[in-house]
């Protein structure tokens, strides 16, 4: 009779050691995939981040350049004015160059 | 007896089930902490990529503002450059068609007697451009310069003609000294003070 009911418990037992062996190896599998989830969420993380980066850059240069366009033609406006400006004065320059030259 | 052999079952079972779902549940919670480290450390990297990328671009933009600025001076200023040049180029062809005026005689007697007095006087020649073809009042003109002097001073042509768009050289007979008054020499001489004047008047605000 005893040893049936230590037969009986023993059996429990090696069931109880399984459902915990089964519960360690799933725990196991659940640890290794979140590890190889992590590779993936870092690549797309990086990847976006990277695809943000060159957008920035993109818009930021864009700007730079629209600005610099922007700034050469408005000199040769300047320039316009000041060329405008001088040919009423250009007679008057060369009679102060003649006269330096020929007047002592 | 059976009974109770199943009660103990039971609970050994349950303790085990109850242990099992620790276990998951331990490892759940550990796999979140890896990942959302895993996600932190991620998006850290991604920060400091973003701010790198960012940074160079400013700098990249700062550098094509700078040469856009850069070139926009030097526009500005070859601009004016080449309105003094044409200013000066203009000058020299008025001063060809000068020395073939009326007016010329005065300019040419008045560049000799300063060339004279800047020599102090005395013995001296008078070399033309080839083409000159004025009658000039020496003996005047030397009286003058020794008058400012106080040195007898006389005047002469050279026979040796000199290449010039009009002026003249003046040497003394021994050769010793020599007052370049032609007009490329003025020019030469007169350029620097004079450019700085024709860009105030051409270029005042």
């Amino acid at each position: 009779m005893a040893n049936k009911l230590i037969e009986l418990i023993s059996d429990v037992e090696t069931k109880a050691n399984e459902i915990i062996t089964e519960a360690e190896k799933k725990a196991e599998e659940i640890i290794n995939q979140a590890k190889k989830e992590t590779e993936n969420i870092k690549e797309k993380v990086l990847k976006d981040a990277k695809v943000e980066a060159e957008k920035i850059r993109k818009d930021i240069l864009a700007r730079a350049e629209i600005e610099a366009k922007k700034m050469i033609e408005e000199v040769e406006k300047d320039i316009e004015k000041i060329r405008a400006g001088a040919r009423k004065q250009f007679d008057e320059a060369i009679k102060l160059i003649m006269d330096a030259i020929t007047g002592v | 007896m059976s009974e109770q052999v199943e009660k103990i079952e039971e609970i050994i079972i349950n303790e085990a089930k109850e242990k099992a779902e620790n276990i998951i549940a331990k490892a759940k919670e550990k796999a979140k902490k890896v990942l959302d480290e895993a996600k932190r450390e991620a998006e850290k990297e991604a920060e400091e990529i973003i701010n790198k990328r960012k940074t160079e671009a400013e700098a990249e933009a700062r550098r094509i503002l700078s040469e856009a600025k850069l070139e926009a001076r030097l526009k500005i200023l070859n601009a004016k450059e080449q309105l003094i040049s044409e200013a000066f180029d203009e000058a020299i062809k008025n001063l060809k068609e000068f020395s073939q005026s009326t007016q010329y005689k005065n300019a040419l007697e008045d560049l000799i007697k300063d060339a004279a007095i800047i020599m102090g006087g005395g013995d001296l020649e008078v070399l033309l451009p080839e083409n000159t073809n004025v009658d000039l009042d020496l003996s005047k003109i030397a009286k003058e310069v020794g008058n400012q002097t106080g040195v007898k001073t006389s005047l002469s042509i050279s026979k040796e003609r000199i290449r010039s768009i009009g002026g003249v050289i003046v040497r003394s007979k021994d050769r010793l000294l020599t007052v370049d008054n032609t007009f490329e020499a003025r020019l030469e001489r007169l350029r620097e003070q004079l450019r700085v004047n024709v860009a105030n008047l051409l270029f005042k605000t």
